[in-house]
């Protein structure tokens, strides 16, 4: 799907009005709007640091926005009870940077984690689901193995599978690529797009490489100074004017613009 | 000064708010029904029989060495008979609830912190957060469950093992009388006052998973800020328990 037919939706999947997110008086966020049509695949790209992480924990609602507004499927989120909050969550998964698995459990436990507690089947339905999608992340060998024992991308797989297995309209997708090599990086941009398509989610990745991102996405943002820099679909983006949009694509540190600079790790967290 | 004393203060009263919200979560989370019986019982293994040998252990010796003062005191006053009474007595009032719940704190409470903060460290707890669980109803609470359930327990048995440790230094030392130490028992110890240590022992029950939970769920995102908080969950634990002990003893045991 690209932007325009996306756009022929009336309603988007994910709207994000003026956001604001500050921790500790420094301002991570700042003005910050866009939407996300269903089946799209948005890319949000920046620097580390940037703050694009903080931006799906907005989403997510795991750390409140200082201001704006946030929509998933038309409800707003900001300022909800985490009851509530949960209500919404249910439409969304999310596959964290270093994939949060659970370490206690085997990787089947964890992709039914969810299955289970919210119990979405039987045993055995739950079972036969857990399976299909670890044979979708050709990870079907590997159901009793524990994280400790899986490699960083083989983790990421399995992180997906458990976002996947609650059938989430919106997916989001933190660092899904970071620290794996080119061709494992490139297993999983084939996998998130393909998920994507079969499944028919919204997916939402974040990621600094810039080269991967545009080989899948259908619209693509960059963050910088807080906000917005730029926005539209990867061969926009590879002619904006913005000096700054321009610098990052190419990678070349001797432009003009001068880059955010670095957010640090803990004005993220909670 | 002030400001250094102000600080305090305000920290203090952080923190206690801070257990007290944790535990009125948990409370409310309970009262509608949200229980994690499979993890729930997990826990009270994990909790009863990882922290049962220490426990035994510690209640073992301190009621012999117990038992050894009391008879070199009780023998100075010709009372040599009344050694297990005075033995039974202590634990089962103070020593008894306070050491065990102590031992607890320091065996499964820093363990509750040190799993809880590596799961947020991990970003653990965010993705039960994202998949809808809410992290009090799903770590905490049976935490909490499990202490309630086993810590009086542990209490009861400890006491039983401390009375024991005691008498069996009576058969073996021959200046105290094994037989008087164990009949001088039933006679003078009042139920009450196992039932109040027992009493006592809930109390600190509630301290030891809150506080340990509270400071593994507030553990900063850095690997040794759970080192940190393990320690500091222990410490509170610790004058918490001496403090709330004081407050059970002059309310269970009014003059």
């Amino acid at each position: 799907m690209n932007h325009t037919a996306a756009a022929l939706n009336a309603e988007p999947m994910v709207r994000v009005i003026d956001l604001a997110y500050e921790v500790d008086g420094r301002r991570i966020l700042n003005d910050v709007s866009f939407e996300v049509f269903a089946g799209e695949l948005f890319g949000v790209m920046g620097m580390s640091g940037s703050g694009k992480s903080t931006l799906l924990r907005c989403l997510m609602g795991l750390i409140p926005a200082t201001s704006g507004q946030i929509e998933i499927d038309g409800e707003s989120i900001v300022g909800k009870a985490e009851d509530e909050l949960n209500r919404v969550r249910m439409k969304m998964g999310m596959c964290f940077q270093q994939a949060a698995l659970f370490d206690s459990m085997t990787v089947a436990e964890n992709v039914a984690f969810g299955l289970k507690h919210h119990r979405r089947g039987k045993p055995d339905q739950i079972a036969s689901t857990v399976q299909e999608l670890l044979e979708t992340v050709e990870l079907g060998e590997f159901a009793e193995y524990m994280p400790a024992d899986l490699s960083g991308g083989m983790k990421k797989r399995v992180g997906i599978a458990r976002a996947l297995a609650m059938q989430p309209a919106i997916v989001l997708y933190d660092e899904p690529t970071s620290g794996l090599d080119p061709l494992i990086g490139g297993q999983i941009n084939t996998l998130i797009l393909q998920l994507g398509k079969r499944y028919g989610t919204t997916s939402i990745v974040v990621t600094h490489e810039v080269t991967r991102l545009f080989a899948i996405a259908d619209r693509v943002m960059m963050i910088a100074d807080q906000t917005v820099a730029a926005l539209g679909t990867p061969e926009q983006l590879l002619l904006h004017e913005d000096d700054r949009v321009r610098q990052f694509i190419s990678g070349d540190r001797t432009g003009l613009a001068e880059l955010c600079p670095q957010t640090p790790a803990a004005s993220v967290a909670d | 000064m002030f400001a250094w004393a102000g600080r305090y203060v305000i920290e203090l009263l952080r923190f206690l708010g801070a257990n007290v919200l944790l535990h009125n979560r948990v409370l409310w989370g309970v009262l509608r029904g949200r229980v994690a019986y499979a993890t729930t019982v997990t826990q009270m293994a994990h909790l009863g029989v990882n922290s049962l040998p220490i426990v035994a252990v510690t209640m073992f010796f301190s009621g012999m060495v117990l038992a050894y003062h009391a008879a070199i005191q009780a023998t100075k006053l010709g009372a040599a008979g009344l050694v297990g009474w005075v033995v039974a007595e202590t634990i089962c009032r103070e020593l008894g609830p306070v050491m065990t719940s102590i031992v607890i704190s320091a065996r499964a409470g820093s363990a509750m912190t040190a799993e809880l903060g590596t799961m947020k460290v991990t970003e653990q707890i965010d993705a039960l957060r994202a998949m809808s669980v809410n992290p009090v109803d799903y770590l905490v609470t049976p935490r909490y469950i499990a202490a309630l359930v086993m810590v009086p327990i542990l209490v009861l048995m400890g006491n039983t093992v401390g009375v024991m440790g005691g008498y069996l230094l009576a058969l073996a030392a021959p200046y105290m009388n094994a037989y008087a130490y164990l009949t001088n028992i039933p006679g003078n110890l009042e139920l009450w006052t196992v039932i109040a240590g027992i009493l006592k022992s809930y109390g600190f029950a509630i301290i030891i998973a809150v506080v340990s939970c509270q400071q593994g769920l507030s553990c900063k995102m850095a690997s040794e800020a759970v080192g940190q908080a393990t320690t500091r969950s222990v410490v509170y634990c610790i004058m918490l328990i001496y403090a709330a002990n004081l407050v059970l003893t002059t309310f269970l045991f009014p003059r």
